[in-house]
C-alpha cells in the first residue's frame, strides 16, 4: 500500500532507526513499509498516526472507492 | 489490542548466547574428539558398517539441504559478528553509529542457531538411515535434543522480534502447509487407490524443510529482507 511515512519522518529529521526506536519496531520494519514491501498491522499504523500527529488515512493511501448501490 | 513487544532486551542476552555458544563448542569437540579416537584406534564404532554408495536419493537431497543450512548459517553468522559485513548487507541503512546493528546482531546469531541445528539435525537422519549398525538410540535422542532446541529458539524468536518477522515467519508455514498439503492429499490418494506410492520418513522430512526454505527464501525477497 502507497503511504507517506518516508516524507512523515524526513519531514521530522528522524533517521529509519529513529523512528523504529520510537515505534518500538525494527528499522528493517520501518525499511519494509516505506518501500511499500509490508504493510503494518493496525496497532503500528495507529501508533505511527498517534506518533505524527495525523490520521492513518493521510500516513497510508487506499486508491479503492466503496460502491455507492447505484450500479 | 495487544501492545508491541520490545525487541530483545541486552539483559541475560549476552549470558545466554555465552552459553548457547559453549554447550555448541563443547558438543563439536566431544563429537569429534569421540570421531578421532575411534578412527585413530580402529574401532569404527561410529562409522560401522556405512556404506554412502547406498545413500538414497532422499539422503543426499538432505546432505545438500545441510550443506545450504550451514552456508545460511555461516553466512549470518558473519553478520552478527561483524558490523561491517552487516552494513555491507543492509547497504540502506542510514545512521552508522551502530544502533541497527546492535539490535539485529541477536536476531541473526539466534537464527544461525536454528540453521545449524537445522543442518546437524538433517545430517544425523541420514547417517542414522544408512547406518543400520551405528548407535540408532543415541541418534535418535541426539535428533530429539536438537529438535527441542530448535523449537525453542524459534519461539524465542517469535516472542522476541517485532510484527515484521512474525509475518515473515507466519507467510512461511501458510505456504509451507499449502504446498505439503497437496502433496499429501496427491499421497494418500494414490496410496488409498493402490498406487502402492511410498515414502520413507527421511524423503517427507526432507520435501518439508525444501519447501520451508524455498518459501522462507521466497517470502524474505518479498519483505525486502533478502
Amino acid at each position: 500500500m502507497e503511504n507517506k511515512l518516508k516524507d512523515l519522518r524526513t519531514a521530522r529529521g528522524w533517521s529509519q532507526g529513529e523512528l523504529a526506536y520510537r515505534l518500538g519496531v525494527s528499522r528493517q520494519t520501518i525499511n519494509a513499509v516505506e518501500t511499500d514491501k509490508y504493510d503494518p498491522s493496525l496497532p503500528l499504523a495507529l501508533r505511527m498516526a498517534k506518533l505524527f500527529g495525523v490520521a492513518v488515512d493521510s500516513i497510508f493511501i487506499d486508491h479503492w472507492v466503496p460502491l455507492t448501490g447505484e450500479e | 489490542m495487544t501492545t508491541e513487544p520490545q525487541l530483545m532486551p541486552d539483559t541475560k542476552k549476552s549470558k545466554m548466547k555465552k552459553t548457547i555458544l559453549t554447550m555448541t563448542a563443547w558438543g563439536a569437540f566431544g563429537f569429534f574428539s569421540v570421531l578421532a579416537v575411534d578412527r585413530l584406534i580402529g574401532l569404527d564404532v561410529i562409522l560401522e558398517n556405512m556404506s554412502f554408495e547406498n545413500m538414497s536419493a532422499a539422503g543426499i537431497v538432505a546432505f545438500a539441504l545441510a550443506f545450504l543450512s550451514g552456508i545460511a548459517g555461516v553466512c549470518s553468522l558473519a553478520v552478527a559478528a561483524n558490523r561491517k559485513v552487516f552494513m555491507a548487507v543492509h547497504p540502506e541503512v542510514e545512521d552508522d553509529d551502530g544502533a541497527d546493528f546492535e539490535q539485529m546482531r541477536s536476531l541473526f546469531f539466534w537464527s544461525a542457531i536454528c540453521m545449524f541445528l537445522y543442518a546437524a539435525i538433517l545430517v544425523l537422519m541420514t547417517l542414522a538411515s544408512i547406518n543400520d549398525g551405528g548407535p540408532q538410540l543415541m541418534s535418535f535422542w541426539s535428533i530429539c535434543a536438537l529438535m527441542l532446541a530448535q523449537t525453542a529458539i524459534s519461539a524465542m524468536l517469535w516472542t522476541k522480534y517485532d510484527e515484521l518477522y512474525r509475518d515473515v515467519m507466519k507467510d512461511t508455514c501458510a505456504a509451507t502447509f499449502v504446498i505439503v498439503e497437496f502433496g499429501l492429499f496427491i499421497w494418500a490418494a494414490a496410496a488409498i487407490c493402490g498406487l502402492e506410492v511410498t515414502f520413507d520418513p527421511l524423503t517427507v522430512i526432507v520435501a518439508i524443510m525444501g519447501v520451508n526454505l524455498a518459501s522462507q527464501f521466497w517470502v524474505c525477497l518479498r519483505r525486502g529482507l533478502v
